[in-house]
C-alpha cells in the first residue's frame, strides 16, 4: 500500500522565445515565433509508504514544485501516472483535497482580511468538520504550533513566521493523511525555523502523517525527514534513506581534538591536519584510507585528550556534490 | 450525497463571508452610495430639463424616468466589479490556493460575491428608494409590484455576476480581463438600457436589445417599475430566467475550459 505513487511522470510547458528588439519585434507580433516545449519534469517515478517523511530535493528549476502541483491535481502532467491517497490527482482533485494538506510557503490559504480564528472556522466549513470536532482539533493545533494568541488577530497583521505556523495548522485542521509542504520555512529566521520544524516533527510522528517536503534548507530535511528523493533538471537522481545518503556520499569526516599538550601533533596515512592551534588539532580524515576509530585511538594513545568532536560535513555539501556530479555527467561525486 | 451536503454548507459559509466582508468595508459602501445618490440627483435635473412629453402621449414623466434609473443603477452598483478578483487571482497565481480546496472554485467565488451583492442590494435598495421618493416627491409608479421588482433585480444581479465570473476567467487566455470587461460593460449600458428604457429606443435597436442578455440584467427589472400598458410581467421574468439558465450553462463551460487551461499551462 502506498500513500503516494508516481510512475514516469512528465510535464513540459509550451513557451515562445521572447521577441527580438526593434523591427524584429513587430515581425514577431505579425508572425509569432514557433512555440517550444520546455520539459520541467521528465519521467520520474517513486513510491511513498504511509507515515514516511520524505524530502524532495533539487536546485531551482529542478521540477520540485511542478511535481508537487501535479500531485495536488492543480497541474495536469504531459505523461505518466500518479496516485495520491488512492486518487488520480488531476482527475479527482476535489475528492483528493479532503485527504491531503498543502502548504505552499509563498501562497496563503488563509483570508488576509479575516481574524485567524475566522479563517479556521471557514476552513472547517469547507472541509465539513463538525463544530465539536473542529474545536478539539484547533485547540490541539493551537497548542502544538503555539498560535493560541494569534487566533484573534487578522491574518494581515501577522509576521511571516506567525503566518506560516497558522498556514501549517490550517493545512492540518482536517487531519489529512498526507501533508505536502513546498518550502514551508522560506523567509523565516533561525528561531522560527527551529520551532516550526519541532512542531511539525512532533505532530507527524504522533499522527503518522505522510510528509513530502521540498526545501532548499537542509535543516528542514535533516530535522523532519528520513528519506531523500533528489531531482535535477526534471530527472530523478537518487532516492535513498537520509542515513544512506550520508554513509554513501560521505567521504571525509572532521575530528577536532582538544588536548593537555600545548602543541599536539598526530600523523597517520589518510589524515590531514587542517588546523593546528594551541591545545587544539583539527583533522580531516579520508575514510577511504583511515577510519575515525583509528584516528581517535591514535590520539588517545599519544595525547592527553580533554575533548573530542567528530563532525560530518553539512548535508548541503553532500547534496551540492551530487548536483555537481550530475552536471558533469558522472552519477555523483563525494563532497570535497 | 454527503459530499453535496458538505458542499452546500461550504457554499453557505462563502455567502456569509461575502456578506460580512461587505459589512466590514464601510468605505466601499459609502463610495458606492455617494456615487449612486449623486447619479440620481444629476438625472433628476436632466430629466426635468428634457421635454419628455414630445415623445408622445404615453411618454414617461421625469419622475418615472428617475424611478427607472433608480432600479437599473441599483443593480449596477450592487453587483460592482468583482471580475477583478478572479483576474487578480489568475495573474498573481493565488488562484492555486483556491483550487486546492475541496470546493469548486466557481461555486465558492459566486457564493462569496452573492453574499456581498445581497448586502449591497439591501442597503442600496433602501437608500435608492428613499432618495428617489425624496427627489421626485412621488411613490414608485408601480409600488405594488415591489416584490417582483426585487426578485427581478436579484435575477439581474445573478446574471451580471455569472458574466463577470466569465470575464474574470478571460485572464486565463488573455492575461487580462479588462478589454473584454469594457466591451461587455458598454454593451450592458447601451443594450441593457441603463439610462433609458429600451421602449424609447428606435424600433430596430429595441427589437435587437429587448431579447438579449443585457436587457435581462437591467431593462427587465427597470421596466417592471414603469409597467406600461401591455407589458407582460410573465414574459419579462420568463426571458430573465431563460437567460439566467443559458448564461449559467455557459459559465459552467467557461469554468471547465479555464480550469483545464490553468491545469495544463500552470499559473
Amino acid at each position: 500500500m502506498t500513500a503516494i505513487l508516481v510512475e514516469q511522470l512528465s510535464k513540459s510547458f509550451r513557451t515562445r522565445p521572447p521577441p527580438a528588439p526593434g523591427l524584429a519585434r513587430l515581425r514577431s507580433v505579425l508572425r509569432p515565433p514557433r512555440a517550444i516545449e520546455v520539459p520541467a519534469v521528465a519521467g520520474i517515478s517513486f513510491a511513498i509508504a504511509p507515515g514516511e517523511r520524505v524530502a524532495f530535493i533539487g536546485p531551482n528549476g529542478a521540477g520540485k514544485s511542478t511535481t508537487l502541483k501535479m500531485l495536488t491535481g492543480i497541474l495536469r502532467p504531459t505523461a505518466g501516472h500518479a496516485e495520491v491517497a488512492g486518487f488520480v490527482p488531476w482527475r479527482q482533485r476535489l475528492q483528493l483535497a479532503r485527504r491531503i494538506g498543502i502548504v505552499f510557503g509563498q501562497r496563503s490559504q488563509l483570508w488576509y482580511h479575516l481574524p485567524v480564528a475566522s479563517s479556521f472556522e471557514l476552513l472547517g466549513r469547507i472541509y465539513g468538520l463538525e463544530r465539536g470536532q473542529q474545536r478539539t482539533r484547533l485547540a490541539r493545533l493551537a497548542e502544538t504550533f503555539a498560535i493560541g494568541d494569534l487566533l484573534s488577530r487578522r491574518v494581515a497583521e501577522l509576521s511571516l513566521g506567525q503566518r506560516l505556523r497558522c498556514e501549517i495548522a490550517a493545512a492540518l485542521l482536517h487531519a489529512p493523511a498526507i501533508l505536502l509542504l513546498d518550502e514551508p520555512t522560506i523567509g523565516l529566521d533561525l528561531t522560527a525555523k527551529a520551532a516550526l520544524r519541532d512542531h511539525l516533527n512532533l505532530l507527524s510522528r504522533a499522527d503518522g502523517t505522510t510528509i513530502l517536503l521540498t526545501s532548499h534548507d537542509t535543516g528542514d530535511i535533516e530535522r523532519i525527514c528520513d528519506r531523500a528523493i533528489i531531482i535535477d533538471r526534471g530527472r530523478l537522481l537518487m532516492d535513498l534513506p537520509l542515513e544512506r545518503l550520508r554513509r554513501d556520499f560521505l567521504k571525509q569526516r572532521t575530528v577536532t581534538i582538544v588536548t593537555e599538550q600545548e602543541r599536539p601533533a598526530l600523523g597517520l596515512p589518510g589524515i590531514t591536519v587542517t588546523a593546528a592551534e594551541p591545545h587544539r588539532l583539527t583533522l580531516a580524515i579520508d575514510i577511504a584510507v583511515a577510519s575515525v576509530e583509528q584516528a581517535v585511538s591514535a590520539a588517545l594513545a599519544s595525547l592527553t585528550v580533554r575533548d573530542l568532536i567528530i563532525e560530518n560535513p553539512p548535508l548541503e555539501d553532500i547534496i551540492h556534490a551530487i548536483y555537481r556530479g550530475a552536471k558533469e555527467g558522472s552519477h555523483a561525486e563525494p563532497p570535497a | 450525497m454527503p459530499n453535496r451536503r458538505l458542499e452546500a454548507g461550504a457554499v453557505a459559509a462563502f455567502f456569509l463571508l461575502g456578506w460580512r466582508r461587505a459589512i466590514a468595508e464601510p468605505a466601499a459602501l459609502t463610495g458606492r452610495l455617494l456615487l449612486y445618490l449623486l447619479i440620481l440627483a444629476i438625472f433628476r435635473q436632466l430629466w426635468l430639463a428634457t421635454p419628455l412629453q414630445e415623445l408622445g402621449p404615453d411618454a414617461p414623466t421625469a419622475a418615472d424616468m428617475l424611478w427607472y434609473v433608480t432600479v437599473t443603477e441599483w443593480i449596477v452598483f450592487a453587483a460592482g466589479l468583482p471580475y477583478r478578483v478572479v483576474e487578480d487571482q489568475i495573474r498573481s497565481g493565488q488562484i492555486e490556493s483556491a483550487l486546492l480546496r475541496p470546493l469548486p472554485y466557481a461555486a465558492a467565488t459566486l457564493a462569496e460575491w452573492s453574499g456581498a451583492t445581497a448586502f449591497y442590494l439591501l442597503v442600496m435598495g433602501g437608500a435608492g428608494t428613499a432618495a428617489a421618493a425624496w427627489l421626485t416627491g412621488t411613490a414608485p409608479p408601480t409600488a405594488a409590484a415591489a416584490p417582483l421588482i426585487v426578485a427581478s433585480g436579484v435575477v439581474g444581479c445573478a446574471i451580471a455576476l455569472l458574466c463577470q465570473l466569465q470575464l474574470g476567467y478571460a485572464a486565463a487566455w488573455l492575461g487580462t480581463s479588462a478589454p473584454l470587461f469594457w466591451i461587455w460593460q458598454k454593451l450592458l449600458f447601451v443594450c441593457g438600457g441603463l439610462l433609458l428604457p429600451l421602449t424609447l429606443y428606435p424600433p430596430a435597436l429595441r427589437g435587437l436589445a429587448e431579447y438579449g442578455p443585457f436587457a435581462a440584467i437591467l431593462f427587465a427589472p427597470g421596466s417592471l417599475i414603469l409597467a406600461p400598458a401591455g407589458t407582460s410581467v410573465a414574459g419579462i421574468l420568463g426571458r430573465q430566467v431563460a437567460w439566467f439558465a443559458a448564461i449559467a450553462l455557459l459559465t459552467v463551460a467557461v469554468d471547465r475550459a479555464a480550469t483545464a487551461r490553468l491545469s495544463r499551462r500552470g499559473v
